[in-house]
């Protein structure tokens, strides 16, 4: 995929291109990011957890659906493990968003500052990064991508600190307006998926989710997840190769 | 299990370790793995379908059958709201901002004139 060859870059050109992201960052994903953060800190602090775990889990994460299930199942006291488990699914999204992002930057002898710069990919950045790239000369974008990931991530630490202190100390009604922003966020993405098999998953994911919640809270997550997520993909499996065979 | 021994020991923040490992194993497989494969394959359109009928199980959970003070919004207003919500994103192109403070005002106004 990477049509270029080796190059040494400027260090002049990196920073350019670094303050570039910077700018960029506070132009859109910053201001999305942060909201998400506010609403993560709200709501670990209305499930009683503490400060301390709460900025922990925003540095070492950095994911806010894994933070949210994080902290969701923690407040209804599952087993760490099933915690673990349904956190990592939750994050295989990066995969496919480093597989889809990374081919774009020419490869370069910062491998290693690589593999730090993609726990700062968040998918605020991601989309308006694959939005950039097209319009940014290929020896700028790896400049771009850490400046605008890294704002992010600077961002988000006092954006959650924010959330938290702020809930309990804020009128309750300000609390539900905090507590609201991630579950609609997440609402609201869904209408950019653009796979079909994966929009349909989330609607029966989400249907069944809450059919399961009533009978069985604390496995709702994982059996709906993975029960309805290898459902969909077999039957779209099946469809494909039906299509397939129909073709030839 | 040893798994479960290892977080009774370690606590919370051993949770977040293991929990921060499996979030970054994905993404240093991402750099990895970067021009070597393509994503049209089996595997990972099965593992977003599972992603994403998660993610809608959690978001129509957080939604529907909230735990804690957001229980206390009246299940309508938080559908309105999402409907509400939704209208101002569909009705064009990149109206996320807006759309999400239309949302929680409508919530907001709720517990402020309830």
């Amino acid at each position: 995929m990477t049509d270029q060859t080796p190059t040494t870059y400027p260090n002049q050109s990196f920073k350019f291109a670094l303050l570039k992201g910077m700018k960029a960052a506070f132009l859109g994903p910053a201001f999305v990011l942060a909201g998400g953060m506010i609403g993560f800190g709200a709501m670990a602090h209305a499930a009683g957890m503490d400060l301390s775990l709460t900025l922990g889990i925003t540095i070492f994460l950095h994911a806010l659906p894994g933070q949210i299930v994080f902290v969701e199942m923690m407040s209804m006291g599952i087993a760490a493990s099933v915690i673990a488990l349904a956190v990592c699914f939750t994050a295989t999204r990066f995969l496919t968003m480093t597989l889809t992002l990374l081919p774009q930057i020419p490869q370069d002898r910062y491998m290693l500052s690589r593999f730090l710069s993609v726990h700062f990919l968040a998918m605020s950045s991601w989309t308006y990064c694959m939005r950039d790239f097209p319009k940014i000369e290929a020896e700028l974008r790896y400049g771009y991508f850490v400046g605008m990931g890294l704002t992010c991530w600077l961002i988000a630490l006092p954006s959650t600190a924010a959330g938290y202190l702020l809930t309990g100390h804020v009128p309750q009604w300000i609390t539900y307006g905090l507590l609201f922003i991630n579950p609609l966020f997440f609402l609201l993405s869904f209408t950019e998926v653009p796979i079909p098999a994966n929009r349909v998953a989330i609607v029966f994911g989400g249907i069944v989710g809450v059919l399961i919640h009533l009978v069985l809270p604390t496995q709702s997550l994982l059996i709906s997840g993975l029960g309805v997520g290898t459902l969909v993909w077999f039957i779209d499996f099946v469809i494909r190769r039906r299509r397939l065979k129909g073709q030839r | 299990m040893t798994t479960e021994v290892f977080f009774q020991y370690g606590g919370w923040w051993a949770v977040l370790l293991v929990t921060a490992i499996a979030t970054y194993f994905w993404r240093g497989l991402g750099v990895v793995l970067s021009g070597h494969v393509s994503q049209e394959g089996e595997i990972f359109r099965w593992l977003s379908a599972v992603t994403y009928a998660l993610l809608g199980a959690l978001a129509f959970r957080l939604l529907i059958l909230p735990i804690g003070p957001l229980a206390e919004v009246s299940i309508l207003f938080r559908l309105l709201a999402c409907v509400m919500s939704l209208a101002v994103m569909l009705s064009k192109p990149g109206r996320l901002f807006p759309s999400l403070i239309s949302g929680c005002g409508l919530v907001m106004a709720y517990g402020l004139f309830q």
